[in-house]
């Protein structure tokens, strides 16, 4: 592993972190959103007690035999469609051989040569680009199982490794893009919209706590130099557990490996592939120990397993049942719902059901931009302070919509129609029924007259004042007049006591 | 990267070599003083995860080289250019299972047969 | 006519007219197993509890229960296939200890059957060998001369059907392993058609050649196990949705107009002469049937022992990753896990089983894939493509089952290549997926028997079935059964 480089190290220095482009392609596992494992009947549900969701199948168990799950082709099937794949007429299986004490049977079942999904793309938000947006190209996808869990004692007593195998043999989808993506940015912004489609397809919870979604990144330099292009060595970048993991990992790394190309010139023809693992503690990568062979996986077709074939009509039948995607959905509420895009973009990100909820108020109350205001705001709000999902929300989008309704047409104004929601919310009532408990009584005009005659009479400083030309004193007699009468419109008493006072 | 691993380095003999002959080595791995046969032989017995002795390594060195003269014959065997391989006995297709859970076996039964277990986990050495 | 010397059809027919108790006849031959097997060394492990349920299916007899079709007959199953709570070793030190929670699909069956399990029998390590000298629990002898191998790696099921511990027994054959040990004993043994009987928990060897089958004295008792045993599983994704003929039913249709196909190359360079004659001789006998002999070409099976030393050993070497010191019984210790790992390997198995896991393991490894593991398959293609152009003018491929008689112990235990060409014959059933039987014609000089092997269009086990028997209906070479005391010298 000489430094063969052709530059000089002066050269090197000259170049800027800048100028280098950087190149990056993900590795996405996403977990499957089945009731069973993938070839086996026990559970996927997670956090249950150590080793009580496994049978002979998942443990490998000498004679066991594995039997593909229906549901897990179906939902790959629904997520390449999602993400453009050609999905493959006819798939198989492969095995991949390695030792490790949480895979049980010394091979993880996946797919080598004919993945479920073929080449796809997807399109992300990229506010740098003159498109406002990128198109990063997939790969393939294919399913596999998931391995157990291992747990071992960090301590330097050295004590035995504990193996958990209730998630051996989970259904995971790896999903491949080319290296396509250039900025960390761009990686969270593809994982963000990859997961958002793949919440709104029901494929996958994508819960990235429970490791229900994972992510390695592949990284290395495109760096200019004199009329050269010089590649650094490609670096993976393992088991990536959270959106921020992976855009600081990337950030750190790609900073890196320029510090390490100017200081010793390595390319990529000089290094092979380094697996390197993303360290929180001190925000660095860290080169991984690994075992020597562990590139050898002997792949060969697993004998115990029969081709797959789908046919053209199960795939329509899968296409023709998909749901509108986050994509398509932006566009409808930017196009026929007049919402700005970063409008648009917030409700969606909030998943469909929030969609749906917007979507059923601003039909009802015919003026999408005060039901994006209300439920952007106020019910988002509440969502979050409460924990809740929007269908554990107390007010149906019926309730809702009466409560617009009412606003819109100037019956409640916005202060008490804030006050008849938090009602709303509170005591799972209806909108009448909370305008009934706030007593919320329409006050008819001679009520307001005298009202205001009132105010006049016991505020002559302050009539004064507005008269000499401060209009903003207006509104101390607004509040009193609330104060007295919480009903009267504020609108109506300003331009009462206005006219009054200019009289 | 799924597609790389196949076509990575390899541990035993370049590609061009004649795949039944045990003397040509990678000249990285060559540096152990043993006979080719040997190194070859521990290469994959560490692969394998097999401990061999040296007196095991050798007499399994003969018979692996044995074997795979034997086998070469395949070589010789002419094939049509589209014939595809045939991997298993039957070539029907779609065998598939509803997804639906099954009870699984109660974890005192499954940890029954583990050399050692703690009642909750299997055990095993510190991985490094 | 000692309880013996009787078939299983007949031993069933007797229990369910009630001339027969289930625990007299178990009783029969746990008896037989306690004073002769310590000569064979044919059983592993014999079942605690088969005089309790033979007890209990003559009280549900007795109380007029349903009972299945095989209510009360004793059956040997080899070690390499599950029994819920009983010892199950496939012949290994690594699985010296291992207690299967489950049974395996045929186990299931031949249960629902009233089948009582007498025993699990001994066989070669994994079922990787040819002579079941590679058991860990030390060698069965042949009981036509115990100083000579019973054939493997169902070496134990073929020997306790000889010496008539157990009137009926499971076997498996991977390259051979049933009709090779079914030849050497001198009974009946059927490999059936890939996929016909559940491989669910037979514990793999090479999961695209394994098949479970019967090991019979007759080809009728063997279709009386098939008729149990064969048929789709739903937990064995390679099993076949193919309806499964009546087996006993068709065993009496005449033979004549049937076509009989010969490979003369089967007859060439290593064939012992004796063996050459006594099947020469059988095939007259098939055309007094009026069976009609037809010579075949199958050119690509020169090639079979050298495809199939390459697939079994790439799929063994994966199958057999699974025993790494963590799950089931057998640990070595180590410092460290990759140490535990080896120690663990080096010791559990045997010297067979290792050579085989390198073998495999080598072929798959970075760069030699296309040239052992692929080309091996497409030279499979090939074979499967001549039987089936084969069986475009033939019903039934006829030809020796092995080489020579039975070898004696040690002879070839240091000489691989020998040992696999007792498999010359068998292998290219496994490899085309289609079924064979195994039949015991005239002995040799030396009073060793000398098997006959049938191959059958996929499916086509009935035609087999039906051939064997009517051959049986026509010689006495079946009924034979070694004199005792078995002789100890050749």
């Amino acid at each position: 592993m000489n430094p063969t480089s052709s530059s000089q190290p002066n050269d090197r220095h000259a170049v800027k972190f800048n100028d280098a482009k950087i190149i990056i392609g993900l590795e996405v596992h996403v977990q499957l959103d089945t009731d069973s494992k993938l070839f086996c009947g026990c559970s996927t549900r997670f956090g249950e007690d150590a080793n009580s969701q496994t049978c002979v199948v998942c443990t490998g168990m000498p004679g066991s035999l594995p039997v593909i799950n229906q549901r897990a082709l179906e939902l790959s099937i629904r997520a390449g469609l999602s993400l453009n794949c050609q999905i493959a007429r006819s798939t198989k299986w492969d095995r991949k051989n390695y030792f490790y004490p949480d895979l049980p049977k010394g091979y993880q079942i996946s797919q080598f040569d004919q993945p479920i999904c073929g080449p796809g793309h997807l399109e992300i938000d990229a506010s740098e680009s003159p498109s406002k947006s990128r198109r990063i190209r997939i790969e393939r996808a294919h399913l596999e199982e998931d391995a157990g869990k291992s747990i071992h004692d960090e301590s330097s007593r050295r004590q035995d490794s504990k193996i958990d195998l209730n998630r051996t043999g989970t259904p995971l989808l790896e999903i491949v893009t080319h290296p396509d993506i250039r900025t960390a940015a761009e990686a969270k912004a593809f994982l963000s919209e990859l997961k958002l489609i793949l919440n709104y397809i029901d494929v996958s919870d994508c819960n990235m706590q429970q490791g229900n979604l994972r992510c390695d990144a592949n990284i290395n330099l495109h760096i200019p130099l004199g009329e050269e292009q010089i590649a650094t060595p490609i670096v993976e970048i393992k088991n990536l557990n959270s959106f921020r993991a992976v855009e600081r990992s990337i950030t750190y790394e790609a900073q890196r490996q320029f510090e390490v190309w100017q200081e010793h010139g390595l390319t990529i023809a000089d290094a092979p592939k380094q697996t390197r693992g993303w360290n929180d503690p001190t925000q660095t990568t860290t080169l991984s120990r690994e075992k020597e062979d562990s590139a050898d996986y002997r792949y060969f077709p697993d004998p115990d397993l029969i081709a797959v074939k789908i046919e053209e009509s199960k795939i329509q039948q899968i296409q023709s049942q998909l749901v509108q995607l986050p994509s398509e959905l932006r566009k409808s509420l930017v196009e026929q719902y007049n919402l700005k895009p970063e409008d648009a973009a917030v409700i969606v990100s909030q998943g469909r059901g929030v969609v749906d909820y917007f979507l059923e108020v601003a039909d009802g109350c015919q003026d999408s931009r005060i039901a994006n205001n209300w439920i952007g705001q106020e019910v988002l709000r509440q969502l979050n302070e409460s924990n809740q999902t929007i269908q554990q929300y107390p007010v149906s989008p019926q309730q809702f919509t009466e409560l617009l309704k009412l606003v819109i047409a100037g019956t409640l104004d916005q202060t008490r129609g804030k006050e008849v929601l938090n009602e709303m919310v509170e005591h799972s009532i209806s909108s009448q029924q909370a305008i009934q408990q706030l007593g919320i009584k329409p006050v008819d005009n001679n009520e307001l007259v005298t009202l205001c005659e009132k105010l006049i009479d016991e505020n002559q400083e302050v009539v004064e004042q507005i008269q000499a030309g401060n209009q903003k004193a207006i509104g101390m007699l607004i509040g009193k007049a609330r104060k007295i009468n919480p009903n009267a419109n504020p609108g109506l008493i300003k331009a009462m006591l206005s006219e009054m006072i200019s009289s | 990267m799924l597609k790389s691993s196949r076509a990575s380095f390899s541990l035993f003999l370049t590609k061009e070599d004649s795949p039944h002959t045990l003397s040509k080595l990678d000249p990285v791995e060559s540096l152990m003083p043993n006979t080719p046969e040997q190194t070859i032989v521990n290469q994959v017995a560490k692969l394998a995860r097999i401990h061999l002795d040296e007196q095991q390594a050798e007499s399994s060195g003969k018979k692996l080289e044995q074997i795979l003269g034997f086998v070469s014959q395949l070589e010789q065997v002419k094939l049509p250019e589209d014939v595809t391989p045939f991997f298993g006995a039957i070539e029907s297709v779609n065998a598939i299972r509803e997804d639906q859970l099954q009870t699984s076996v109660p974890r005192e039964k499954i940890l029954d047969n583990a050399p050692e277990s703690d009642g909750e986990f299997y055990l095993v050495p510190p991985v490094f | 006519m000692t309880l013996s010397a009787l078939d299983a059809d007949v031993i069933v027919d007797q229990l369910n007219a009630g001339e027969l108790t289930a625990t007299d006849c178990v009783q029969h031959f746990l008896n037989r197993i306690e004073s002769h097997n310590p000569d064979l060394n044919a059983f592993i492990s014999v079942s605690q509890s088969a005089l309790e349920q033979a007890e209990s299916i003559d009280q549900r007899r007795k109380a007029g229960q349903t009972l299945g079709c095989l209510a009360g007959l004793p059956i040997a199953i080899k070690d390499g296939i599950c029994v819920a709570g009983q010892p199950t070793t496939a012949g290994s030190r690594m699985l010296e200890n291992f207690t299967p929670p489950y049974d395996a699909t045929i186990v299931q069956r031949l249960k629902s059957a009233d089948a009582i399990i007498i025993g699990k029998t001994n066989m070669d390590e994994f079922a990787m060998g040819s002579s079941t000298e590679n058991s860990f629990f030390g060698p069965t002898n042949n009981p036509w001369a115990t100083d000579r191998v019973p054939g493997g790696s169902s070496g134990g099921s073929a020997a306790c059907i000889a010496g008539r511990l157990a009137p009926v027994a499971i076997g498996s054959d991977t390259g051979g392993s049933i009709r090779q040990p079914a030849s050497f004993c001198g009974i009946t043994g059927l490999k059936p058609t890939y996929g016909r009987v559940s491989r669910y928990g037979l514990i793999a060897f090479a999961s695209s050649l394994d098949q479970i089958g019967p090991m019979t004295r007759t080809a009728k008792e063997s279709a009386l196990l098939m008729s149990v045993i064969a048929g789709f599983d739903p937990r064995d994704s390679t099993s076949s949705k193919e309806q499964v003929s009546d087996f006993l039913t068709t065993l009496e249709t005449p033979l004549k107009g049937i076509r009989i196909g010969v490979c003369r190359d089967h007859f060439d360079e290593g064939l012992d002469l004796e063996v050459k004659t006594k099947i020469n001789d059988a095939i007259s006998v098939f055309k007094q049937l009026g069976a009609d002999i037809k010579e075949i070409e199958l050119p690509h099976t020169q090639s079979a022992v050298a495809a199939y030393y390459v697939i079994a050993p790439c799929e063994a070497s994966s199958n057999l990753a699974r025993y790494d010191g963590v799950r089931y019984t057998f640990r070595a210790q180590g410092e460290d896990l990759e140490e535990m790992y080896r120690n663990t390997r080096g010791q559990g198995f045997g010297d067979e089983v290792k050579q085989r896991i390198m073998l495999g393991t080598y072929a798959l490894s970075s760069g030699y894939y296309e040239a052992y593991y692929l080309k091996a398959s497409k030279v499979r293609r090939m074979i499967k493509q001549d039987y089936e152009e084969a069986f475009q003018n033939v019903d039934l491929i006829l030809g020796p089952t092995t080489p020579t008689p039975a070898f004696k112990l040690g002879q070839h235990t240091q000489d691989p290549l020998a040992m696999y060409l007792a498999d010359i014959y068998t292998v290219s059933a496994n490899l085309a997926g289609i079924p064979a039987i195994s039949i015991p014609v005239s002995p040799s000089s030396t009073g060793l028997p000398i098997g006959l092997q049938l191959q059958g269009r996929a499916f086509e086990e009935n035609t087999l079935l039906r051939a064997a028997h009517q051959f049986q209906n026509t010689t006495l070479w079946h009924t034979t059964s070694p004199s005792e005391p078995w002789r100890t010298q050749t």
